[in-house]
């Protein structure tokens, strides 16, 4: 995976509702068309640090068949922070674009 | 790392309030636990049997293990956490950097150690209260009169009754010389005769015994008590407690040892005179001989005196100033022009206070001078890494370090070195103030002075408060720097650069111009040490110094007459004696013994106050040889020229030339009213230094006793070998006489000139040490901002090169550029040691403030430091490869 969009798929996934670890890694996977796999490995990390900076909070819950997990929701600085790296992503994207789609003259 | 350690992290943890770590640790686990389920379920769901769904998922996820760690890191990123990764980050960064890193606490050090040296002596002069327990409670009382300042004991009973915001009144006379023998033991310590409130109002308590109490302090001439101190006790009896008890005979009568001093105390004046005796008040007529201190014409006495609890120092000042008339009609001074003084009893007293003054204000500016360019060379040093980081910092800003982060390492890097020179600086502070107290801790004679000039903690505190500001804020340069300028442009290296390296210039500038001004400064009292020590015209080597006072023990002038003609037939009979000269003099053996009015007896009557004063001595026979003075005409005395004899006199040339416009032999003239006949002419000789004026002088026969009877001599013994050595044997020929009679001052004239000297010294080694730091510190900037600077325009120097300029074009340019701030800097350090030699005029013995060869000397030594530390990095940028210099990048 793309060093440095992690975080911003992270922030992503949990723009519609608030969700545990693994269930991030599924909607990832599933939204890529399973292109992106998340290694766990960098998965809990990467929520831990988004959370100490404050765009992420967490709460545990109970889920569907009585069982505790820890859920992960935006926060109102979460959600300024994925505006912000989606839209410098959009610039990055289409800059490539730009570049790999000229035809050779 | 071992179990024991890895307790004490969690011990540490623990106490610095890191409980939640285990509680979130455990949610840690169960999360993962969790998802590591979930992954298992799903492989099931895929049709993988239970077990292998598991070892699927588990090989997937990569161990709980090593991301619960992973995942720890991010936990454990709390503000200590980071200021210690910090911190071991700038420790790593600063090893890399080793050289800087030296030079940069090498450089804090020293400014913190010359400021807080510097201070705690000044505040040790000037502030700090006496070092025993009542110090802050203590003051001084005297008449504000310049050598008789003294209330006198009539005085010390009047405040006593009168002045009640003093809970104890002190009485006290320290400057006593007392000649003291127990046994075989004699010498002449620095007594001290005091009332017996002394002790308690002080608050000390005695080491050994007890003090004096009121009853024994009582009447005059009674009790023979005395306290020693815990030097004297160590030296003179080894420490042994049976001291108690024991009979010491002071200024020839016998005193009973009551008690001993607490260590390190020296009595009230530590600096002027360390006290190693204490007598009582009542025993005055033993301490001070020359008029009776109980009568109300004889001011001996100093009154002290401790302020009651609540008192405030305005209370005393009003009380006293109303008996102040009746205080002054009690002593010879009719209008001192400041009444009564009362002033509280810290550091060196006033009247001490001036002969320090220039001594303490030079070390001053010699402190703060070296910390200005200390700091000057750390800035430079800082801006230099700064800027030579600018590219790795906007690497890692791009690479998505916050500046946040930035900003908090290059603040730890800085915290790493400030602490680590302040805490250089404390040692070297120490070390320094040690050596200080070693410079002070004794007189000429090896008397111990309790000085207590020991680092202060407060100046300790600014110092490091001040290096530490310092250095966070040149520190932060490069961060600034990085919040302001666009990245890309700091990638290629751009105005930053520039603006640093013009300050940097201005940096070697300000320290090229201040260590210049310390160096002239070195070198001027550098050149008047010299005068003094190799230019007095009286031959002081081999010569031993002796002083003999048969007055300390009450002998009139018939006994000491006899006794002194034994002892120098007696020094005059042995082997290793050359020649024997002695006189009678107020200072050191080459002072003059007083001054005298002297007319022609030819001339017109002149009246007294128009009269030409000289300077006169009154020498022994064989005084010119010893010295070796040559007599140009007519004779010196000899042993017939005595009271029976016609009175004679010898005069130098220049009072011969004045009075006769040349040959004197024969001729009359009148010396304070009384004729002699002149027998002799001596040659010049300039007493002190080469530098004065020839004075006009007038020598008498010593043995003619012309204005007063002979009781003590000076002796200056030429001797074949070390006068040093000579001492101990000219001690005991004196006692085979009579070991009754005193015996200091006792040391070759070369330690007596040392001694005389030692603030001038002291003056001259602080100069020399500052001005070759400073020079030393210069040439590390001028060669740090150099090297930055070809590094900077290697690719012009390249250019330059390839379009054929000669390599020694290259180098001049380099050298031209180092000049530069050379040149502003060497101005402002003339004109700043123009200005700053005021300071050393007391002490510039015929060398003048505008001295040419001390200031070609600074220049001259800047100006080739300067030209060697621009040598290296010309020579480097000389030998640029174009090709390479024009391909990098």
């Amino acid at each position: 995976m793309l060093y440095g969009t992690l975080d911003m798929l992270i922030l992503k996934a949990l723009q519609l509702e608030p969700m545990h670890g693994w269930g991030i890694t599924e909607r990832i996977q599933q939204w890529s068309e399973s292109v992106l796999q998340v290694n766990q490995g960098s998965l809990y990390p990467a929520l831990y640090r988004l959370k100490r900076q404050g765009w992420i909070g967490s709460e545990w819950r109970t889920t569907e068949n009585n069982r505790r997990a820890r859920y992960y929701a935006l926060t109102a600085a979460g959600r300024k922070q994925l505006a912000a790296e989606h839209r410098d992503w959009q610039r990055l994207a289409r800059a490539i674009d730009l570049v790999m789609g000229m035809s050779p003259a | 790392m071992s179990t024991i350690a890895r307790r004490l992290l969690a011990s540490l943890r623990l106490a610095m309030g890191w409980r939640r770590i285990s509680e979130e640790e455990r949610e840690m686990r169960a999360e993962l636990l969790d998802h590591l389920d979930r992954s298992t379920e799903k492989n099931i769901r895929a049709g993988m049997s239970p077990d292998a769904a598991r070892r699927a998922a588990v090989v997937a996820f990569g161990g709980v293990e090593q991301i619960a760690e992973a995942a720890r890191d991010e936990l454990r990123s709390r503000p200590l956490d980071d200021l210690m990764r910090d911190l071991s980050y700038g420790v790593r960064t600063l090893r890399r950097a080793p050289a800087f890193a030296a030079i940069a606490i090498a450089t804090l050090a020293l400014g913190v150690a010359a400021t807080v040296t510097v201070f705690s002596f000044v505040d040790a002069i000037y502030l700090r209260a006496l070092d025993v327990p009542n110090g802050g409670r203590l003051v001084r009382v005297y008449l504000d009169h310049i050598g008789v300042g003294a209330l006198g004991y009539d005085g010390f009973r009047l405040v006593r009754q009168r002045v009640p915001a003093f809970d104890e009144v002190v009485a006290h006379y320290s400057t006593a010389p007392l000649y003291t023998r127990a046994g075989e033991l004699t010498g002449e310590l620095s007594g001290a005769v005091v009332s017996a409130s002394y002790f308690s109002a002080l608050g000390i308590r005695p080491a050994l015994g007890r003090f004096f109490t009121a009853a024994e302090d009582a009447v005059p001439d009674r009790d023979f008590i005395a306290v020693i101190g815990y030097d004297m006790w160590q030296r003179w009896f080894g420490g042994d407690r049976a001291v108690i008890g024991r009979s010491l005979s002071i200024n020839g009568l016998a005193f009973t040892i009551i008690g001993v001093a607490p260590e390190r105390f020296g009595g009230v004046l530590p600096y002027d005179a360390a006290n190693e005796l204490w007598i009582p008040m009542m025993q005055q007529r033993v301490g001070y001989r020359w008029c009776d201190g109980f009568k109300h014409d004889c001011q001996v006495l100093d009154v002290m005196a401790r302020l009651a609890p609540g008192a405030t120092l305005a209370q005393a000042r009003s009380q006293v100033s109303v008996i102040a008339p009746q205080l002054l009609a009690l002593t010879e001074i009719k209008n001192p022009p400041g009444g009564v003084t009362v002033e509280r009893a810290s550091g060196v007293p006033e009247r001490n206070r001036r002969e320090k003054d220039s001594l303490a204000r030079l070390l001053s500016v010699i402190g703060l001078t070296l910390l200005v360019i200390a700091c000057a060379n750390l800035a430079g040093l800082l801006l230099a890494r700064g800027v030579a980081r600018e590219r790795e910092m906007a690497v890692r800003t791009s690479l998505g370090a916050s500046r946040q982060r930035i900003v908090r390492q290059l603040l730890a890097e800085s915290l790493i070195i400030a602490l680590a020179g302040a805490a250089a600086g404390t040692v070297v502070a120490t070390w320094a103030a040690r050596l200080l107290v070693g410079y002070f801790s004794s007189d000429g004679e090896g008397h111990m002075r309790h000085f207590n000039v020991s680092p202060d903690v407060h100046w300790l505190v600014l110092a490091v408060a001040l290096v530490v500001a310092t250095t966070l804020m040149f520190g932060l340069f490069p961060a600034l720097a990085t919040a302001r300028a666009d990245q890309g442009q700091r990638l290629r290296g751009g105005r930053g650069a520039n603006v640093s390296a013009r300050a940097r210039l201005m940096l070697v500038a300000t320290q090229t111009g201040f260590s210049l001004a310390l160096l002239i400064g070195a070198a001027l009292l550098a050149r008047s040490v010299d005068r003094i020590m190799s230019g007095a015209e009286l031959d002081s080597s081999h010569m031993a110094m002796l002083r003999l006072r048969p007055r300390l023990v009450k002998y009139d002038s018939a006994r000491a007459e006899a006794f002194l003609h034994r002892v120098f037939d007696r020094i005059r009979a042995m082997p290793e004696v050359t020649g024997l000269a002695y006189a009678r003099g107020v200072g050191l053996v080459w002072g003059s013994t007083g001054t005298v009015r002297v007319v022609k007896p030819t001339d017109a009557p002149v009246p007294p106050d128009r009269q030409m004063r000289v300077s006169y001595h009154e020498v022994s026979p064989g005084y010119f040889a010893a010295f070796r003075v040559p007599v140009l005409r007519g004779r010196e005395f000899t042993d017939h020229d005595d009271v029976g004899s016609p009175r004679v006199a010898v005069v130098n040339e220049t009072l011969a030339r004045r009075l006769w416009s040349g040959n004197a032999v024969g001729e009359s003239v009148e010396l304070s009213d009384t004729t002699f006949q002149v027998v002799g002419v001596v040659r010049d000789y300039r007493p002190h230094h080469s530098g004065e004026e020839a004075a006009p002088m007038a020598f008498v026969p010593f043995w003619q006793n012309v204005f007063e009877a002979q009781v003590d001599a000076r002796l200056a013994v030429r001797v074949k070998g070390d006068p040093a050595v000579a001492i101990g044997p000219l001690r005991r020929a004196i006692a085979e006489v009579d070991a009754a009679v005193p015996v200091s001052e006792a040391m070759s004239m070369r330690n007596q000139v040392d001694d005389r000297y030692a603030d001038l010294r002291l003056g001259r080694a602080m100069l020399i040490v500052a001005g070759g730091l400073a020079l030393l510190l210069t040439a590390i900037g001028l060669y740090g901002v150099l090297a930055f600077l070809i590094e900077r325009r290697e690719r012009e120097i390249g250019v330059r090169l390839a379009v054929g300029a000669s390599p020694s074009s290259v180098a001049a340019l380099i050298v031209a550029q180092a000049m530069r701030p050379i040149r502003i800097g060497a101005l402002a350090g003339l004109a700043t040691a123009l200005a700053g030699s005021r300071l050393l005029s007391s002490w510039l013995y015929g060398v003048s403030q505008t001295d040419i060869a001390s200031y070609a000397f600074g220049l001259g030594a800047t100006v080739i430091v300067a030209a060697f530390a621009s040598f290296v990095p010309a020579r480097r940028a000389a030998r640029v490869d174009p090709a390479t210099a024009l391909r990098a990048d």
